[in-house]
């Protein structure tokens, strides 16, 4: 990737993150009765008129709608998500204590996906329409068709019951209490990225540099590790950026049925609660991180494949 | 034919599933009965740590804020003057012996000495009015707060002395219930200076209890750690507060080890934890699952339409049979297990269904249109039932709704998060609501739900022979007057449905083998304390 | 072409197809598959174990398991279908749009549908389904409003496609005017391609609105719906596992139909599957 690029990648970026931030602080205005009530119930409060009015004009809701988004927006860029309705606590303080534990089970359960989908894949692609591809093809459907959160209530159910062998709940993130979640957030996301695996390796393997490569007397063992598989991981690094949100997406439920202290628990509280400052900076957060996966992921892929950069200047 | 063939097609396959998942089910809740002993006692030997496993969490750790005290006191972190006992009495705590003067205002108590606060400060009479006057300055309606514990008690002076140990009460009015107002959780004490420097949402004020509080991750976990400077013996080094929302992960937490102590499991796992050696006690405590019928709407106001209305529902079944005996029935709004009269209570408004449709039959409320659902004026009747899914009150709301299909009146259930401000903006028809009957070891305060112009009088009810003797009631130190007068307003209450009853809630502990002399306070006061031990 | 040949060129299809079928008819016809009213409760018959009145058991209120599954197919299925509706109008009405008329147009929808895709699509649908409230059109709403943008991608993309052909040049000149136009070539050309994409997303669609009701920001009680049943049988999953059992094999199963069917249809228009149209 070149500098321009780069600044190019960036600049899009923040203005995603532009737009998001604008569709985030609409999410307020979406609701039925104001902040102002909001912030109350939420607290558990039977607010009086006049406290209701005086708090109002404290969270500016008597100016005009672009106004109080740019005064919020400035709050955000200056580290200031406001306070959370439920507790009087800085939503960034929240968000960050959370922060690490969502990141560390993405990670895990992308680590447990890459070590399951990528020999799967490639197995089931070099094995295409024999046994053991069928075999994989259809454990990858139920795998794609399986709701999480049934799979979650399942694992716990056998895991953690009737085997006794892991905990239930994960307070306190210990490895042994994030395999049961990491491993339900990795079932779907290991189906969906076997298929791209199996796809991208079938792809290189129509390759005429396959066929060329076969005349040349190397062994197809020599032919798939040597060039087919760094060819067809590139195309992959991509995906897994995708992927990544997916997992984001699934970790919402996960966290709240394992009771993991991550983003995801805090986020489904607090829309719960209609905790709109919550809410706000969750989203925000949680478009953030995806976000900076990305762009680590295009940048490492640059990185990794010149012919990209061809590519792209033809 | 045909649709059994259907039927059977589909649901072959789920049911091969089945058979299998719920055959091993049995097996392993067998093996799980042996387990629940082995595994605790390898860990017994050397027990410093006690897991807690609860429903609710509060938000911050501030005993001002709201209901939040009730918390801070449940971790064992703060004491009052003035303890709820197992058996409902008043007993020493901070204070060694308390006393009013015959003004029936003036109320002395008598300070244990020798107690100091977690960061070593002694515990004198001036830092003990320094707490209350913090709890008063923080939550004074004239400074914007809440002004709950002024709904309890106001005073007119306050003051210390320290030669003496003593601390002296006037309050405005007599408060007859004085003790338990000094007992309820937010009358900790708190080092109400050190406590300035600290961030009372994510730490909490230093107090006297025997644990402090090391990290608190909202809505998750709190770890705590012992109090160093505690008057007596602390049993564990540290102590865990899980959250698991879901009942029936607290009952894995415990079976899965994580946890020894779970807050309130369901009725439906407790017989099966207590089959597998886990210790159960469970508590008809004073909580109760009231129903309020919003007074604004004019069906509602119909006292005969109220009267259908519980004849319609059969309240033993719901209680017994739907909620599995997490409530146990019971008609007065006051606990039966208490003395306050519940037998000499009368009550004719139990399940009739005949009788509730003669009853709206006869009062106009009928179906003209023919959907199966009665109408008033021609209008018809869908009554907005707001409710929160805890304490199985949603389960109940569903029995309710389907009882009152039964005789054609049409609710709709509205799951909600917070039940307050529906509570505060009159935003329902009915509603579901929890209480604590005896929040002041007392039911007296309670009752101003229905008084007329009261703060917490939600639900619009008014009726000038209960505000009569609900203020006599209020101010009576008399016992047995004061019983006597709480008997009549329970009548009212039933001779003009001012509310449904659905039952009294059966609070439990459940713990393993490893942990000795829990007990179920009723009060729901005190979950972790100094007497919690690790089993021998 | 003859209907057995198709038959036995196309057999999956065929046979997820009649699957497919099966299951809406048991949408359609679920009061006569079972007696039992699905709302309706019955106190006393609480908590009963799978036998042979009760075939998937009863819940707490007494209700029969195996009627709630089956008329959880009517909910599943209506509110998929509407909600496969409300995005594919939405998304290509607007994806048409801006790849017909370009410029400012263009610029706007396709920045607005950039960053609702730059984002994981499931957060964003927790978030607008539980601040608009809970409710089955609210979370249909929420998951419209995160899905709309990969339709109005591939509808632009399309039309963009055959924008330049000659013929609809030729059109243009002779006068043409831009509704003929759309109708005549455009819709013709694209629609096939957005109903394939459709069908390949129905299983998605469901277990999105599954996930939304199970985390209570969907249907409301009594309603049967699969994923609410689940967050209640929840409770009892030691005491009475059919609860949680049923409801969740219901869905795992017409979601994975779904997904064979649409994959099958999309083998049959575009033999070549495309890695792209499988990640999300």
């Amino acid at each position: 990737m070149t500098l321009k690029k780069f600044i190019n990648r960036i600049l899009q970026m923040l203005l995603v993150l532009l737009g998001i931030s604008f569709l985030t602080f609409m999410l307020t205005y979406l609701a039925p009765g104001d902040p102002a009530t909001a912030m109350f119930s939420a607290a558990g409060v039977t607010p009086k008129p006049e406290q209701l009015e005086a708090v109002r004009v404290s969270m500016g809701l008597d100016k005009p709608f672009f106004v109080q988004y740019m005064t919020w927006l400035t709050n955000c860029l200056h580290g200031d998500f406001g306070t959370s309705f439920s507790n009087k606590n800085l939503v960034l303080n929240q968000i960050m204590g959370r922060l690490g534990a969502t990141v560390k089970l993405s990670f895990l359960s992308m680590g447990i996906m890459l070590i399951i989908s990528i020999p799967l894949g490639v197995i089931s692609a070099v094995k295409e329409n024999k046994w053991c591809d069928n075999l994989i093809r259809v454990l990858n459907f139920m795998g794609i068709s399986m709701p999480g959160f049934w799979l979650g209530l399942l694992l716990q159910y056998v895991f953690a019951i009737n085997l006794k062998l892991l905990p239930v709940a994960s307070q306190g993130m210990g490895l042994n209490k994030m395999i049961l979640p990491s491993s339900t957030l990795a079932v779907a996301m290991t189906s969906k990225y076997t298929r791209q695996v199996r796809a991208a390796v079938l792809d290189e393997l129509s390759m005429d540099y396959v066929v060329g490569a076969k005349a040349r007397g190397l062994s197809n063992a020599q032919i798939l590790f040597l060039h087919v598989l760094p060819n067809a991981m590139l195309p992959l690094i991509t995906l897994l950026g995708i992927s990544f949100g997916s997992l984001l997406g699934g970790t919402a439920v996960v966290e709240m049925i394992f009771s993991y202290p991550g983003l995801g628990e805090l986020g489904i509280r607090a829309v719960r609660g209609r905790d709109y400052p919550l809410i706000q900076g969750f989203v925000l957060w949680i478009a953030l991180i995806y976000m900076v996966i990305n762009l680590i992921v295009d940048i490492s892929y640059s990185l990794f494949d010149p012919r990209v950069r061809e590519k792209r200047q033809s | 034919m045909k649709k059994k063939t259907i039927a059977i097609t589909m649901a072959a396959a789920m049911i091969a599933a089945t058979l299998s998942a719920c055959g091993s089910n049995q097996e392993e809740t067998a093996a799980a009965s042996t387990d629940a002993n082995t595994s605790t006692e390898a860990s017994s030997a050397k027990k410093t740590e006690l897991n807690v496993a609860t429903e609710l969490m509060a938000t911050t750790n501030e005993p001002a804020t709201g209901w939040d005290s009730w918390y801070v006191q449940r971790y064992g972190i703060g004491e009052c003057l003035i303890r709820n006992g197992d058996d409902g009495t008043m007993q020493p705590w901070l204070a060694d012996s308390w006393s009013v003067a015959d003004d029936e205002l003036t109320w002395t108590f008598n300070i244990k000495p020798g107690v100091k606060f977690s960061n070593g400060t002694d515990m004198t009479p001036t830092k003990v009015v320094e707490s209350i006057e913090r709890l008063y300055r923080l939550t004074d309606p004239a400074n914007g707060g809440e002004g709950l514990p002024q709904a309890y008690m106001t005073y007119s002076s306050i003051t210390a002395d320290d030669e003496a140990g003593t601390v002296t009460i006037v309050t405005d009015k007599p408060t007859p219930d004085m003790p338990g107002v000094v007992a309820y959780p937010w009358m900790m004490i708190v080092d109400a200076e050190a406590t300035e420097n600290i961030d009372t949402i994510t730490s909490a004020p230093i107090c006297t209890g025997p644990y402090v509080m090391d990290s608190f991750t909202e809505g998750l976990e709190i770890k705590l750690s012992k109090n160093p400077y505690y008057y007596d013996e602390v049993p564990f080094e540290n102590v865990n507060v899980m959250r698991i929302a879901e009942s029936s992960s607290r009952t894995m937490a415990l079976q899965d080890g994580s946890a020894d102590l779970a807050i309130n499991i369901a009725a439906t796992d407790r017989k099966m934890l207590e089959d597998s050696g886990y210790n159960v006690e469970v508590t008809a405590g004073g909580r109760v699952c009231d129903t309020f019928f919003n007074f604004s709407n004019p069906i509602l106001a119909d006292s005969e339409f109220r009267h259908a209305f519980n004849k319609a529902i059969d309240g033993e079944t719901v209680a017994n049979v739907t909620t599995n005996g997490a409530y146990m029935y019971g008609y007065a709004v006051v606990p039966s297990s208490y003395d306050y009269g519940y037998d000499e209570l009368k009550w004719d408004d139990g399940y009739d269904p005949e009788a509730a449709m003669k009853i709206l039959d006869d009062a106009g409320y009928v179906d003209t249109d023919g959907d199966g659902y009665r109408e008033s004026n021609g209008k018809n009747i869908e009554l907005n039932y707001v409710v929160q899914a805890n304490r199985s009150m949603d389960l109940i709301a569903q029995a309710v709704m389907a009882q009152l299909d039964e005789v054609g009146i049409k609710a709709n259930i509205q799951l909600v998060e917070h039940l307050n401000d529906y509570l505060s903006n009159g935003n329902y028809d009915i509603i579901n609501a929890s209480i604590s009957t005896m929040p002041t070891g007392d039911p007296g305060s309670y009752f101003s739900r229905w008084r007329t112009g009261a703060t917490d009088n939600s639900c619009g009810y008014s009726n000038s022979e209960f505000d009569e003797i609900f203020d006599k009631m209020i101010v009576e130190f008399d016992s047995v007057k004061r019983r006597d007068y709480i008997i009549q307003l329970q009548q009212i209450i039933i001779d003009d449905a001012a509310a449904r009853c659905n039952g009294y809630y059966a609070t439990n502990v459940c713990y393993t083998s490893a942990i000795t002399d829990v007990v179920n306070n009723p009060s729901e006061y005190y979950w972790i304390n100094k007497d919690i031990k690790p089993a021998e | 072409m003859k209907l057995t040949e198709f038959i036995r060129q196309q057999k999956k299809m065929v046979i997820f197809g009649v699957i497919v079928i099966i299951i809406a008819l048991t949408a359609v016809m679920a009061p006569q598959i079972t007696h039992y009213d699905p709302v309706k409760a019955s106190l006393k018959d609480a908590l009963q174990a799978p036998g042979s009145e009760h075939l998937f058991g009863t819940d707490t209120l007494g209700r029969d398991i195996f009627t709630r599954v089956i008329f959880g197919t009517r909910v599943s299925l209506t509110s998929t279908l509407l909600l496969l509706g409300i995005v594919l109008v939405t998304g290509s009405f607007l994806g048409i749009i801006a790849g017909f008329f370009g410029g400012f147009i263009d610029t706007i929808i396709m920045r607005i549908a950039d960053i609702m895709i730059a984002f994981p699509d499931m957060i964003l649908a927790i978030a607008i389904a539980g601040i608009l409230g809970p409710n089955l059109v609210n979370s249909i709403t929420a998951i419209a409003i995160v899905s709309w943008p990969r339709y109005a991608r591939l509808s632009r993309s399309l039309v963009l496609k055959i924008k330049n052909r000659d013929y609809i040049y030729a059109a243009y000149i002779t006068g043409s005017k831009n509704g003929y136009l759309l109708k005549e070539y455009f819709l013709p050309n694209i629609l096939p391609n957005l109903i394939v994409t459709a069908a390949t997303d129905v299983g998605t669609f469901m277990l999105s609105l599954a996930s939304l009701s199970f985390l209570g920001f969907g249907v409301q009680p009594p309603t049967p719906e699969w994923g609410y049943m689940l967050s209640e049988g929840r409770q009892y999953m030691q005491a009475a596992p059919w609860l949680m059992i049923f409801p969740g094999l219901a869905i795992f199963i017409v979601v994975s139909v779904f997904n064979l069917f649409g994959d099958s249809v999309r083998d049959l228009y575009n033999p070549k599957s495309n890695v792209n149209k499988i990640i999300k």
